[in-house]
């Protein structure tokens, strides 16, 4: 961390929110590209970098600087997506996992078979993600798509990376199987 | 290699830990096993899903930075801890400060209330009010939206005009509805989205003691977009509406010639296949084939999964429901109602205020205990040092 943003820490760690707002503001591009990656859509990711900014407000002063400002930032980002999606997982009421059948007659009379069936890969897989429990789904993620190390994800989760490791592979299995079951419905 | 270890070996593909030796085993086990070559297809089709995935994030919208901002001046106006940081002798100054922030919420609430300017300006003169612990915000009417997008408008019309055919444009749009019927209106959507030729790509519904809530993921004809975003009017009141581009054009033309360059690549081996006879050179040309196959799958997936951003419109909807004694009917405010409304606010703010002084006294206890103690440790001391001074001079 430079000089500035030593000053700009210091004084955000002693109440000063214009220099919080200097500090932080530079993060909000990645933040606000892991909460939109971990919860998969616009608006509960805006609530979530709202929630992260603010968590990271009240827990400045908890800053040590034993890692970067970055990853710690990134941290509480990950797990206010955690909180939340937690949160969702025990409201949820009704998740549409079918794409209506309607649909896929629509679909088929337009475009070849096999590039809709690429695209409705495409779409399982996003459908399937969000479907994945928390735990497999949060480390695939990160590992797939933000490009994570398993010992950053191990870090960042407080788990092994053996069990990140399994958690992924296990993540990973699942969508295959997924995959494969519209192969079969195709058919 | 049995069934068993090519597992491992494809946990290893899919982590990209896997060498050039690991590869070449396992496709050597797949040319005897088509069930764990099927498991490599899958795999694949899985990476570029979710490599798929990660290109769409959209860009981080603009409001944002505004949003957690004030988000983060109300957190600190409810941060207690501040009022004990004050010493006894800044009481005054705070005091102060309280009536000052009363005093400007009262103009805040006033001009909230009576000199509200829409930010889409409206065809009608009329516009409905929240309850108080609602935002206030206008409600666009379905004739209001068609005409926004019909291009009698401006903003959002501008980016669906300004879209080219020949070019590879991804159109995102996400809306915020609140509702009073809500089962009618997500039922609408559904209808809605249908009748465009579109599918919805993920939905929740989500009951909660405040009401029922939705956010779905739609995919709707790039073309119908227009027509879609029109009729979302019909739905409720629109909160917000956000509608952006991103042009893919350089980056599809740069795919679009490295896969013509890999297909004649290709080409050019197949004919070294047919011509060589050495087996130790098919060999070598077999493993580069399959390379190369793999790299123009990879590109044709890539293509087409452009193809299907730009054909399919992203359009984000949350929904969510509200209370009819929410909304209050149209009326005009005259000035006699404004009048018994300031009365109304004043005398509720002047008791917030005397709450404020009350809880700022109590917060004070502390430091007056601790300032009473040094002003009677101080006296005590000054009356010893006096005593000792009278029995020195009366020695």
């Amino acid at each position: 961390m430079d000089d500035l943003n030593l000053r700009l820490l210091f004084k955000a760690k002693h109440g000063d929110s214009r220099a919080f707002e200097q500090l932080v503001t530079p993060y909000e591009q990645m933040i606000w590209r892991v909460c939109w990656r971990l919860m998969g859509n616009r608006f509960d990711a805006e609530d979530v970098v709202q929630l992260t900014m603010i968590k990271t407000w009240k827990h400045i002063r908890q800053y040590k600087g034993k890692s970067s400002f970055s990853s710690w930032m990134y941290r509480i980002a990950v797990h206010s997506c955690m909180d939340v999606l937690r949160e969702k997982s025990r409201e949820k009421a009704e998740l549409y996992d079918e794409v209506p059948e309607s649909v896929h007659l629509a679909e088929t009379e337009t475009t070849p078979e096999s590039e809709m069936l690429k695209m409705e890969y495409n779409e399982r897989i996003q459908k399937g993600l969000n479907a994945l429990d928390n735990e497999q789904k949060i480390p695939l993620i990160l590992f797939a798509v933000e490009a994570k190390s398993y010992d950053e994800i191990s870090e960042i989760l407080g788990i092994p990376a053996g069990t990140v490791k399994s958690r992924i592979s296990r993540g990973r299995e699942r969508l295959r199987k997924m995959i494969e079951n519209i192969g079969k419905e195709a058919r | 290699m049995n069934c068993m270890e090519y597992s491992e070996y494809l946990n290893k593909y899919e982590s990209g830990e896997i060498d050039r030796t690991g590869l070449r085993k396992m496709q050597e086990h797949e040319m005897q096993c088509p069930e764990c070559a099927k498991m490599r297809q899958l795999a694949d089709i899985v990476q570029d899903g979710l490599d798929n995935y990660g290109e769409q994030t959209p860009s981080i919208p603009e409001d944002i930075h505004n949003k957690w901002i004030s988000q983060l001046k109300e957190e600190r106006k409810t941060m207690p801890k501040m009022a004990y940081r004050f010493l006894a002798a800044i009481a005054a100054g705070l005091i102060l400060i309280v009536f000052l922030f009363n005093g400007s919420n009262i103009m805040k609430k006033l001009s909230s209330t009576y000199n509200y300017e829409p930010a889409i300006p409206l065809p009608s003169e009329s516009m409905r009010y929240a309850s108080e612990y609602e935002e206030y915000a206008p409600e666009m009417s379905a004739e209001d939206t068609t005409a926004l997008y019909a291009g009698n408008g401006s903003g959002l019309t501008s980016i669906a005009d300004t879209v080219d055919n020949t070019r590879k444009i991804i159109r995102t749009a996400s809306i915020e509805i609140r509702t009073v019927e809500f089962n009618n209106s997500l039922e609408r959507i559904h209808q809605m989205c249908t009748d465009a030729g579109g599918w919805i790509s993920s939905s929740s519904v989500v009951s909660k003691t405040g009401g029922m809530s939705a956010t779905l993921t739609l995919r709707i004809p790039s073309e119908k977009l227009n027509s879609f975003l029109g009729g979302t009017g019909e739905l409720g009141r629109i909160i917000r509406q956000d509608e952006s581009a991103e042009d893919r054009t350089d980056s599809y033309r740069d795919t679009e010639s490295r896969l013509k360059t890999q297909k004649m690549l290709l080409e050019r081996l197949q004919n070294l296949v047919t011509t060589s006879e050495k087996l130790e050179d098919l060999l070598a040309l077999e493993q580069q084939i399959a390379e190369i196959q793999y790299n123009i799958d990879s590109l044709t997936s890539s293509l087409k999964t452009t193809d299907q951003q730009v054909n399919y419109a992203r359009v984000e909807i949350s929904l969510k429901e509200e209370k009819k004694k929410e909304v209050i009917e149209t009326k005009e405010v005259t000035f006699t109602e404004r009048l018994v409304a300031a009365f109304e606010l004043g005398f509720s703010s002047f008791s917030e205020f005397l709450q404020n002084v009350v809880l700022l006294s109590a917060a004070m206890i502390p430091y007056l205990f601790v300032l009473v103690c040094i002003v009677i440790i101080g006296l005590i001391v000054v009356r010893r040092v006096r005593r000792k001074k009278d029995r020195r001079q009366k020695l």
